[in-house]
C-alpha cells in the first residue's frame, strides 16, 4: 500500500497524470510511416523488438542496484529511456531519466525506489503497445 | 551512399537503419562504438551517425579515432544525443571533431536535411583536397581533367571549383616571344 502511495506521489511529481496514455498515438503513426510497402509489419517488429530487450534492461538495472554498480544502472536505465522514448512513451521515459540521472551521481539506492514504478509503468506501456499493433506480434 | 550507423539500443537502430535505406542509402550498422570502429577501420565511409553514449567506445571518441586515422578522407560525423545532453558534453564532442547534432528520438525530415548537407559538404571537401593534393593537366594543352574523364581550360575549372575569375594579360616572357613572332611575319 506505500509502495503505491509512493508511486503515485512520485508520478505527480513528474507532473503527469495516471490517465495519460502510457505511450503518444502521434509517435506511433510517425512508425508506421516509416514502412515501406514491400515489408512486413514494421511497427509490430518493433513492438515485439522492445517488448523482448525492455525486460532485459530491467534485469540488469535490478542487478546493478544489487551489485552496487551505478555505471551498469545507468547504462541500463539510458538504454530503456532511448527505447521507450521511440514510441512516446513519455512517462516511462521520465523515470528511467530520472534513475540514469541519479545513477551517475552515485546513488544506487535511491534509484532502487524508481525500479517498482518503472517496472509499473512499463506493464502500462506494454498493454497499450500491444492494443496499437494492426497484427499479432511475432 | 555507404553511411555507417553506430546504435547499441536494438529499437532504435532498427527505425535509423531502415529510416536512412529509405532514404536510398547502404547502411552499415554497429551494435556498439568499438564495433563502428572496426567496420569503418576495415571500410571508411564517408558519413557516420552515431549514437552518444554506447558501451565501451562512446560516441565522441569513435569521433576522435576516426580524425586521428591517417591517409582517410573527410567523414563527416552526425552524433544522436539526448535532451538531457550536458553542453560540455556538446564542447567536448564539437572539440572531438563531430561536425552535426540530433537530438533522439531522430526527426526523420531534419535527419534526411542533415545527410543531404552532409552529402554537400563532403562533395566540396573532395573538390578542396583534389585542388590542394594534385589537379591532372594535359601537358600539351593545360587543360585540366575534372575527376569525371572531361578535359576543361584552366580558366573554367578554377572558376567553377573556386569561384575565380582571370582577367587576362601576357607575362614580359611570352610579350618578349609575340613580338619576335611578330617582328618575323612582318620582314
Amino acid at each position: 500500500m506505500t509502495s503505491t502511495v509512493d508511486e503515485s506521489e512520485r508520478g505527480r511529481k513528474a507532473g503527469i497524470d495516471d490517465a495519460e496514455p502510457a505511450v503518444d498515438a502521434d509517435a506511433l503513426a510517425d512508425l508506421r510511416s516509416l514502412q515501406l510497402e514491400s515489408e512486413g509489419d514494421l511497427l509490430s517488429d518493433l513492438v515485439a523488438l522492445f517488448l523482448r530487450t525492455a525486460p532485459n534492461q530491467l534485469g540488469i538495472m535490478g542487478c546493478a542496484i544489487e551489485e552496487n554498480d551505478p555505471a551498469a544502472l545507468a547504462a541500463g536505465a539510458h538504454t530503456l529511456k532511448g527505447s521507450s522514448a521511440n514510441f512516446g512513451a513519455q512517462r516511462l521515459q521520465n523515470l528511467c531519466g530520472e534513475a540514469e540521472a541519479l545513477a551517475r551521481r552515485g546513488k544506487t539506492t535511491e534509484v532502487a525506489a524508481l525500479l517498482g514504478p518503472i517496472a509499473s509503468e512499463f506493464q502500462r506501456v506494454m498493454t497499450a503497445l500491444q492494443s496499437a499493433c494492426p497484427t499479432p506480434l511475432p | 551512399m555507404k553511411i555507417l550507423a553506430a546504435e547499441d539500443d536494438p529499437v532504435t537502430s532498427v527505425i535509423l537503419t531502415t529510416t536512412l535505406q529509405n532514404f536510398g542509402h547502404e547502411v552499415t550498422l554497429a551494435r556498439d562504438g568499438m564495433e563502428a570502429w572496426e567496420m569503418f577501420k576495415r571500410e571508411p565511409m564517408r558519413i557516420v551517425v552515431s549514437d552518444l553514449n554506447m558501451p565501451g567506445l562512446d560516441g565522441i571518441n569513435l569521433c576522435r579515432r576516426i580524425r586521428e586515422r591517417p591517409m582517410t578522407e573527410y567523414t563527416y560525423f552526425i552524433l544522436l544525443t539526448g535532451t538531457d545532453t550536458s553542453s560540455s558534453a556538446y564542447h567536448e564532442a564539437m572539440a572531438a571533431g563531430v561536425d552535426d547534432f540530433m537530438t533522439k528520438p531522430m526527426n526523420r525530415d531534419l535527419l534526411r536535411v542533415r545527410i543531404h548537407v552532409a552529402q554537400r559538404i563532403l562533395r566540396f571537401s573532395t573538390h578542396v583536397a583534389q585542388l590542394k593534393d594534385l589537379l591532372p593537366i594535359c601537358v600539351y594543352c593545360h587543360k585540366i581533367n575534372d575527376g569525371q574523364d572531361f578535359w576543361e581550360r584552366l580558366e573554367t575549372y578554377m572558376c567553377e571549383h573556386t569561384g575565380t575569375s582571370f582577367s587576362h594579360g601576357i607575362c614580359p616572357e611570352c610579350m618578349e616571344q609575340q613580338l619576335a613572332m611578330l617582328e618575323k611575319s612582318a620582314v
